[in-house]
């Protein structure tokens, strides 16, 4: 059968469906992937087997892996037959479970988002995954895994025509832009970007990312005891051999290793780049975002306009370097908010596009949100007195923790530890210096960094709670620190004066208060 | 002392919370932003018969607003009332919505 008369065959009935048959593909690479996600506890006794059983090992364990596979087909077989969804008037049915009988319904007015995804087993069969994200539930979201294009995309379309139906979707902005004098031009709002390989090789090499899993990795890697391990004592002995007697060559070993782990780090990370946005290409139609990426496995999202909380334009320091933004659409995510500090690692709630340049950034801010017209040089800074206090207050107690200590073993030299906040007072100066803050009366815009930085856009009526918060200090000289909570994220401007603070809570109340249009 | 520093004050759309007497804090929150209240006692309010009224928003995490220490009914009725200006606001802006 045709994969045209498939999807005619099934759209717009309202039967129990089943998926394509090669979704048991789909079911044996869940259920591997649930298995690893489970921790290889399960996996302790095999090593037992393999460790004991001695002479016959090799055939206890090819046992064990044939009835392993075999368990294993048998159960993505079963969960493929089991599989079933139906989509009604208003609802989106789903049966599963081979044991456990699962049933879920799911009303077309709680679906946020719909998503394809096409894994490279998939692409000989013209399959692809769908996944429904509704709102409130982060992880439990369900996919479809294995119907055919043409069905998923029949599938979108009606859950989007419902949402209209039901009056929850309102009817696609008109706001276009202006785009007659653009060096490329936005073709009829169509498409907005496309990412070639250098662009993605760009952002590759100016995400930041990598470092903080090198970091993360360089720690895990301080508590292996290296001296166990046979390869790197043949390492070390070839480092001798290698570098000789000289310090000068020894040092040179080193750097030459160090910078050699450097440029493997940046090739990973610019692969991985790639792999994840292959043939980037963002396009905008009806009110919504729709974006295409992915090299082995294709994905396609798409983001309606309103779900937009606010647009981050972020420069990390080496993006500097190659004069290049990254710019996030920040959707409603209630598992992100750890991650606002750590650095956007917020995968699913925000859509990434990477490496643009400055005038483009301008550009699509100014699609996103029309009515705003900002300059970065409006931007108002935040008060002197926060550099005073993050030294006096902060850094010197923490330094003086370890001079107590260092006083006892080595006498009143350990007092030196006490100008450590100094040598770090350009670096608080930076910071305050990156703080900046400025208002339309509709908008605002929430600049922080130290050597790269990250804008914050957003419309005001997004807003769900201000919070002022205020110490002594601040009370005397008419400061305060203000919170502003979106769905998602948390804004914080430290040591800005009361009296900007408040106009900016009573606006963002004014603005909550009297605007309609709905947030979410 | 502790007490009277804090306090809470309704308007016609949102509610404000005040705190500290050394770091003084205000939260202020829109009738239309709130997802669900809560009453929670613990097991010394309940001697005193008070309750710990929160706000919750869309912004996660933990309640955005806690006023602790209401007498039970003023907290049910603060409740009653916070709901109802909620909803209020919820079906205009579903009447309004095309």
């Amino acid at each position: 059968m045709s994969v045209t008369a498939f999807a005619k065959e099934n759209t717009g009935t309202d039967k129990w469906q089943r998926l394509a048959p090669a979704a048991i593909i789909y079911f044996i690479v869940k259920i591997i992937g649930q298995l690893m996600k489970q921790g290889l506890q399960g996996l302790l006794p095999l090593a037992v087997v393999l460790f004991s059983a001695g002479e016959g090992r090799w055939l206890v364990v090819s046992l064990i892996g044939i009835a392993g596979g075999a368990a294993l087909l048998l159960g993505a077989f079963f969960s493929y037959m089991k599989f079933r969804f139906r989509l009604s008037a208003d609802n989106f049915l789903i049966q599963s479970g081979v044991f456990k009988r699962k049933r879920l319904t799911l009303a077309y007015d709680r679906i946020q988002n719909v998503a394809f995804k096409e894994p490279i087993y998939f692409r000989p069969f013209g399959l692809v995954v769908l996944s429904i994200e509704s709102a409130g539930s982060t992880g439990a979201e369900v996919s479809l895994g294995g119907i055919p294009r043409l069905l998923a995309e029949e599938i979108r379309a009606t859950v989007f025509k419902q949402k209209t139906a039901l009056g929850l979707q309102p009817a696609a902005s008109e706001t276009e832009v202006a785009n007659a004098d653009s060096d490329n031009p936005v073709d009829a709002g169509e498409e907005i970007i496309r990412q070639p390989i250098s662009e993605l090789v760009r952002y590759g090499l100016s995400n930041n990312q990598i470092w903080v899993f090198a970091s993360i990795a360089a720690g895990a890697f301080a508590q292996v005891d290296w001296d166990d391990i046979a390869v790197l004592s043949a390492a070390r002995d070839a480092f001798e051999a290698f570098a000789g007697e000289s310090n000068l060559g020894k040092a040179a070993v080193v750097v030459g290793s160090f910078l050699l782990g450097f440029f493997l780090l940046l090739g990973i990370s610019v692969i991985g780049a790639i792999i994840n946005y292959y043939d980037y290409h963002l396009t905008r139609a009806d009110g919504r975002f729709h974006r295409t990426n992915g090299l082995f496995s294709r994905h396609e999202t798409s983001l309606p306009e309103q779900k937009i909380q606010s647009l981050v334009i972020r420069q990390a320091w080496p993006a500097r370097l190659l004069s290049r933004f990254h710019l996030q659409l920040k959707q409603v995510s209630f598992a992100a908010q750890g991650g606002q500090q750590a650095g956007g690692q917020a995968g699913g709630s925000t859509m990434l596009v990477p490496s643009v340049t400055g005038t483009f950034a301008e550009r699509f801010a100014a699609m996103i949100y029309p009515n705003f017209h900002w300059d970065p040089s409006q931007l108002q800074q935040i008060s002197h007195l926060y550099t005073r206090k993050m030294i006096l207050w902060i850094m010197l107690p923490i330094a003086a923790v370890p001079t107590t200590a260092l006083a006892f073993a080595i006498g009143p030299w350990a007092l030196l530890t006490l100008l450590a906040p100094l040598f770090l007072a350009p670096f608080v100066m930076m910071k305050r210096a990156r703080y900046g803050y400025a208002t339309d009366g509709k908008h605002g815009i929430i600049r922080r960094g130290l050597i790269g930085y990250k804008l914050t856009l957003f419309p005001f009526y997004k807003v769900q709670t201000v919070k002022l918060w205020q110490s002594p200090g601040q009370r005397k000289r008419g400061l305060a620190t203000l919170t502003v909570k979106l769905a998602g994220a948390s804004l914080t401007v430290p040591y800005m004066p009361l009296a900007d603070a408040e106009k900016w809570r009573d606006t963002i109340l004014f603005e909550i208060e009297s605007c309609d249009m709905p947030w979410m | 002392m502790m007490a009277k520093s804090r306090g809470f004050s309704l308007r016609e759309h949102d509610i404000h919370y005040k705190s500290g007497i050394i770091w003084r804090k205000t939260v202020s929150l829109p009738f239309n932003r709130i997802q669900h209240v809560e009453l929670e006692s613990g097991p010394v309010e309940r001697i005193f018969k008070l309750t710990t009224l929160k706000f919750f928003t869309a912004g996660g995490g933990k309640a955005d607003m806690k006023i602790p220490a209401l007498g039970f009914e003023r907290a049910s009725k603060l409740r009653s009332f916070v709901m109802e200006q909620a909803g209020v606001v919820e079906n205009q802006d579903t009447s309004v919505a095309p």
